[in-house]
């Protein structure tokens, strides 16, 4: 099941750390992640904050020539082995997506695997009704979306099939 | 899971796989290797990859008279096993006797009818490194009851 993080700090090759930006001004953001994709989760210290987690996250982790970041979270390991182990209502999810990610234009359904989602982040203009979407075509292509989908509703699809039980809206 | 259905397009190879231009031909597909599936008037289209493991296969258009909705059904449903065992005929010899080879279902394909019905061409994958074509002594319904049970 996919896990919403809130994330500290994102060190990465591909866009450095620019996933979490200045704008956040609480220093953290609210990132929808796959954990198909993590690796190495640890405690983030021991002493201080076992309530927060540090692990490895593979945007694409079909292809060998692909690197990892490092993500901090303010998650304890312990929810994000629960997400883990949590099975997706469906193995497919069907996601409305805008046209040339232009959120005044119409949207197409777009079905695919949830295993190829790799993260979905909030659309900043308009963090409640759109947030973008990051998945990958087996391990040949990245596809960057914008879906009229919070990332709770994402969330929510996942777990539930609908959209019905979405709680809380997104933060910037 | 698996799900069989008539393909009408597969833009790929030269448009070869689709022997019926008219009715298309009817294939077992992996339901993994299946991208971008959007509905179609026909009933879907989606970008199919022979081996979604290799990162150089980038996907080929395919239309198929399922629905994305049905295409959904077919993804969830549980398959009798992980593995799958396939009667191979040797160098595709059907009077050959056939050697029992088990596969991860993981690495099915996809499989279409021999022209005489009664045999089945199965392509899996060797994980990201090779595609294998065998011939196998079964129909094709009869593969798609081995996997699925239905």
């Amino acid at each position: 099941m996919y896990k919403i993080c809130t994330v500290t700090n994102w060190s990465d090759s591909r866009d450095s750390t620019r996933r979490i930006a200045p704008a956040d001004v609480s220093g953290s953001r609210q990132i929808l992640l796959n954990p198909n994709r993590f690796s190495d989760i640890k405690v983030r210290d021991l002493t201080l904050v076992t309530s927060k987690s540090i692990f490895k996250f593979f945007d694409n982790h079909l292809d060998r020539r692909e690197g990892y970041s490092v993500v901090k979270a303010d998650d304890p390991v312990v929810s994000l082995i629960t997400a883990a182990d949590t099975a997706f209502h469906s193995n497919m999810i069907t996601l409305p997506i805008h046209k040339n990610n232009n959120p005044d234009n119409a949207t197409v359904d777009h079905t695919m695997n949830v295993d190829c989602i790799a993260y979905a982040d909030s659309y900043n203009p308009d963090p409640t009704n759109h947030c973008w979407v990051v998945y990958y075509n087996a391990a040949f292509k990245r596809r960057e979306v914008l879906t009229s989908y919070n990332i709770d509703q994402i969330a929510d699809i996942a777990e539930t099939g609908s959209t019905t039980t979405t709680t809380t809206s997104t933060t910037e | 899971m698996i799900l069989s259905t008539t393909v009408l397009d597969w833009r790929i190879d030269g448009n070869r796989r689709v022997h019926d231009k008219t009715n298309g031909d009817t294939y077992i597909l992996n339901c993994d290797f299946m991208y971008d599936i959007h509905a179609h008037t026909d009933g879907s289209w989606m970008y199919y990859y022979d081996n979604m493991y290799d990162r150089q296969d980038g996907g080929a258009y395919l239309k198929c008279d399922t629905s994305p909705a049905n295409i959904i059904v077919a993804a969830d449903l549980i398959p009798v096993s992980e593995t799958v065992t396939l009667p191979i005929f040797p160098d595709d010899v059907q009077t050959e006797t056939a050697v029992d080879t088990t596969i991860m279902l993981d690495q099915f394909s996809r499989a279409w009818a021999h022209s005489n019905g009664t045999a089945t061409y199965v392509v899996y994958a060797d994980d990201a490194w090779n595609m294998i074509r065998v011939l196998c002594d079964m129909t094709l319904a009869e593969l798609y009851t081995l996997i699925s049970g239905i």
